[in-house]
């Protein structure tokens, strides 16, 4: 019984509706509250958030600046764009507490290579800028010097790259945001700088331009061991020795590229955990070698092969999946058919492209070969060949392959469809018809058997037409770079 | 339960493997009836997924929070308390995807908001100073500040060109190649 004077419990007022604080306060209760104090859930949840959330749940209270901060700079793009510059700027002005907890683990570093003569690159901008120059001094200079007489690399690289290192030194703070600010090759020290405070805990680095002076730093700099994933698609002249230097310190690496060619690169005997490898370009038979010992290797690309004698050791790769060997010049029958004897059972993804000059037709044996012996396949390049004259006759052997989801054959010259061969195709690619079955109807334990994964078919560059509703591709290098169309090159 | 279905939890996984085969009942004193029930639906729904591999992975891209499937996002339909429950049963009972689940769709409530409207949703005290909110904002600025001019016309002219090509109904296909390359 309610008596005069004691308390009543305030009536609980619905939220009005938009009221998202309000609503939120009433339906958040003791669990809401315990994740929230709970650092691992936190940091769970932020790695979920956009930038722009990040940004604005650092404010919120001191508990939280720090996870939010990290996530920020968990990975980072350096460039001399303006909003790289920017982002920079905010690195070198940051106070020491933020500082602290930026730690980057995935780092793109993309500075464009400044003029050629290492004079007018590294030292002239920064004249009257950055106080006296060309000291060379400095413990990471010195560094510099050490790592490049173990690289057994000449003066250039290695000086210059001493000298970007002390001039770094001797720049000082206010230096390196004027240069920052302005761009151009003087960005060279604060970059060093921002490199040497952050590479012991980067773990993946994608390297698509360095100068020849930031290319030695970054080389000595990168903490070997904890480097996982290593994808250089540009480096100067003469680095080879710095790469190598580098492969020698790099054990675990789980993802190597290398987008340029391989001539003088050595790559390490041991890559036990090693488990994509793309190398574009030619490479030694002494080093495709080494690929045979890469054991956990699921994904291999390597262009330009031009011998044989290195591709037998690729048949003891037992994990090996996806396998794209492009603008290769080997002998069908007596290289790539024991190579597909060999792994074909384990193959997802398959692209043996020859080199269009070569003019090489696509006959019904090899692709017989290839569907016969690599079953499983569910994405399959056979581009730049020259022929066949009537595509109807491999397009049945297509057939066989159940789980197939993406086809390409791109012609390498001369390579037309009659509409017979098109209906054929389109035949094969919607499943409507079975031809081996001469044109009998779809049943419905057909239909029930029906690909789930849409086959997608890509054809002769040049022409608008699209087959089965498929758009064709204009080209191999544009369309092949997403997850969807060939899952090696996903990034 | 199946072991296939408790085994989606680390948790129970590790103490079958220690206690082995047996019908005595495993004591889960931090998660209540109801909400367990709700986790064993979803290790249910689950159980011949793949398991987790550990997270290591280097790729921010995959860390989304909208690739929540159909089925995920009607199971985590649920009022919030029950969601952050199912949180802290995910976290206690070891069940990587639930927690990740969870932890999405928290993500995706907080999206948007202001620091003072996760202040009051979470009930939390602003303890920063107005000089160190200030450096933080300052610190933050790179990531909201508008484009250069040359980066903003780079943006209106590409939304120019999708425009036009919705126009013409020549296919967005176009636009994605060419925003891919740029």
């Amino acid at each position: 019984m309610m008596t005069r004077g004691s308390k009543r419990a305030p009536p609980r007022t619905a939220p009005k509706p938009g009221d998202t604080a309000a609503s939120a306060k009433h339906a958040l209760g003791s669990a809401a509250q315990t994740v929230m104090r709970t650092p691992e859930l936190v940091a769970n949840i932020l790695s979920h958030a956009s930038k722009k959330d990040l940004c604005r749940f650092a404010l919120v209270c001191k508990s939280f600046h720090p996870p939010s901060t990290s996530l920020l700079w968990r990975t980072w793009t350096i460039s001399s764009d303006p909003h790289g510059r920017r982002r920079l700027l905010a690195f070198l002005t940051a106070g020491p507490r933020t500082k602290a907890l930026i730690r980057p683990v995935s780092v793109r570093v993309q500075i464009q290579t400044p003029p050629p003569n290492p004079a007018e690159s590294v030292q002239a901008p920064m004249m009257g800028q950055m106080g006296p120059q060309g000291g060379g001094g400095g413990v990471l200079a010195a560094v510099v010097a050490v790592a490049g007489a173990a690289a057994g690399v000449g003066a250039p690289i290695s000086a210059m790259a001493g000298q970007v290192m002390g001039s770094f030194e001797a720049a000082g703070a206010m230096g390196n945001l004027t240069a920052v600010a302005e761009g151009g090759p003087a960005m060279s020290p604060p970059v060093a700088e921002v490199i040497s405070e952050i590479a012991g805990g980067v773990r993946s680095w994608v390297i698509d331009g360095l100068p020849p002076d930031l290319f030695s730093v970054w080389a000595t700099l990168v903490n070997g061991p904890n480097c996982l994933d290593l994808r250089v698609n540009a480096w100067p002249d003469g680095a080879q020795p710095w790469i190598n230097y580098l492969f020698a310190r790099c054990p675990n690496l789980r993802h190597l590229e290398l987008d340029e060619g391989a001539e003088g690169v050595v790559l390490r005997a041991d890559l036990p955990r090693l488990e994509r490898l793309v190398i574009l370009g030619p490479l030694p038979i002494g080093e495709a070698l080494k690929i045979g010992a890469y054991a956990n290797l699921k994904r291999l690309m390597i262009s330009y092969v031009e011998s044989m004698d290195g591709i037998p050791a690729l048949h003891t790769l037992r994990q090996l999946e996806y396998l794209m060997l492009t603008f290769v010049k080997l002998d069908w029958a007596s290289v790539i058919r024991p190579l597909l004897r060999a792994l074909g059972k384990q193959l997802r993804a398959l692209d043996l492209s020859p080199d269009p000059d070569d003019r090489v037709e696509l006959d019904a044996g090899r692709v017989d070969d290839v569907c016969s012996l690599c079953p499983g396949v569910e994405q399959l390049a056979l581009d730049n060949y020259a022929g066949p004259r009537r595509l109807s006759i491999p397009a049945r052997l297509f057939l066989r392959l159940k789980g197939l989801r993406t086809l390409s054959i791109l012609g390498g010259g001369g390579f037309h469809f009659n509409q017979e061969d098109k209906r054929m195709i389109e035949a094969v690619i919607e499943d409507r018809n079975d031809p081996t079955l001469a044109g009998a109807s779809v049943s419905a334990s057909r239909l029930a058997k029906r690909q789930t994964k849409p086959v997608r078919f890509f054809y002769w560059w040049d022409s608008e037409e699209t087959l089965a509703g498929c758009a064709p591709r204009r080209s191999q290098e544009s369309a092949w770079g997403t997850d969807e169309d060939w899952e090696l090159m996903c990034d | 339960v199946d072991k296939e279905v408790a085994d989606r939890s680390v948790l129970l996984k590790n103490m079958l493997e220690d206690v082995g085969e047996s019908d005595k009942p495993i004591p889960l004193p931090n998660v209540t009836g109801k909400v367990l029930k709700k986790v064993i639906t979803y290790c249910e729904h689950h159980r011949n997924d793949p398991l987790p591999q550990p997270d290591d992975d280097l790729d921010d891209t995959k860390r989304r929070s909208d690739d929540i499937d159909d089925w995920d996002a009607d199971f985590i339909k649920v009022d919030n308390d029950q969601l952050f429950e199912l949180i802290l049963a995910a976290n206690y009972m070891d069940i990587k995807p639930l927690l990740d689940l969870g932890c999405k769709t928290v993500a995706n409530m907080i999206k948007g908001k202001t620091p003072e409207q996760i202040r009051e949703m979470f009930n939390i005290e602003n303890d920063f100073t107005p000089e160190e909110e200030e450096q933080i904002r300052k610190e933050n600025e790179y990531v909201s500040l508008p484009l250069d001019d040359s980066m903003m016309l780079g943006g209106i002219a590409c939304l120019l060109y999708y425009s036009l090509c919705i126009a013409n109904q020549s296919g967005c296909q176009h636009y994605h190649r060419w925003a891919s390359e740029s």
